[in-house]
């Protein structure tokens, strides 16, 4: 679960990391599954040509053509493997004991990060919608803040109640940290 | 009816190979730089850097013996009767 922080957040002096979290595993296991159906494509049309015109497999420059073609398009596929995992892998929130940070990677070439003051939070809210989420445990937590309209949200993370909840104890340990400060 | 030699097929896949190439490049450099040290991070980065070199080896095996000068008949009449 490490990240570079340095690299993405400056954390402010004595502000220490609590937790960092990521959608959940299952999400990228179905990229996964999206990827091995893509890679039996080229297996379904081979079989297709080889049943209505397999004179098409039969001549001489078939196979190089074949194997380039079938060779280019599984690159592709993998190309597509590792960009759904940078996007996986990149997307996190990273909850301080000050502040909740949030680094989203779109694309190969786009990041926003945005983050939000502990002491700002007024609501917290964790939701598990649907069969497989209730299954595997995991759903969405919703951080309202003071003024603002949008809510922060955690989505598709691991254990979203214990999320809320751990979520909420900081804020109040915030809270009394920044009484004892004024 | 005409015919162009074979090598010429090369060049879109050397296109796309070049495409990959660069893609692969900036992925694993964003792992690499944000957080690689991770266990996942570095199984899939083994995992499709691995991949990627098995198909090229693959394709390099699968090809060798061709003789890229043949020609390859463009609107042969049994393909052009298939398709239409």
């Amino acid at each position: 679960m490490s990240i570079s922080f340095k690299k993405l957040v400056q954390l402010h002096e004595g502000e220490k990391t609590v937790f960092l979290l990521r959608r959940h595993l299952l999400i990228f296991v179905g990229e996964l599954i999206y990827v091995a159906i893509l890679s039996a494509v080229p297996v379904g049309v081979w079989a297709m040509i080889s049943y209505l015109a397999p004179g098409l497999l039969a001549g001489p420059n078939s196979v190089p053509l074949l194997v380039l073609t079938a060779s280019g398009y599984y690159l592709m596929v993998w190309l597509f493997l590792i960009g759904s995992f940078v996007d996986y892998y990149l997307d996190a929130w990273i909850v301080t004991d000050q502040r909740i940070l949030n680094v989203e990677q779109h694309g190969i070439f786009s990041r926003t990060v945005s983050e939000l003051d502990l002491s700002n939070v007024q609501d917290v809210t964790s939701e598990v919608n649907g069969v497989i989420p209730s299954i595997f445990g995991f759903g969405n937590v919703f951080v309202q803040t003071a003024g603002q309209k949008e809510r922060f949200a955690f989505e598709q993370v691991s254990s979203p109640h214990e999320v809320r909840q751990r979520v909420l104890e900081l804020v109040e340990a915030e809270r009394v940290r920044e009484t004892r400060i004024f | 009816m005409y015919s162009i030699p074979l090598y010429l097929a090369l060049i879109p896949y050397a296109v796309v190979v070049a495409i990959f190439a660069l893609m692969a490049f900036i992925h694993v450099h964003h792992l690499i730089h944000y957080g690689a040290a991770g266990r996942m991070s570095f199984s899939i980065t083994f995992l499709f850097l691995g991949g990627a070199a098995l198909n090229i080896l693959l394709t390099w095996w699968l090809l060798l013996g061709t003789d890229w000068n043949q020609a390859i008949q463009v609107g042969t009449p049994a393909l052009t009767s298939f398709i239409l």
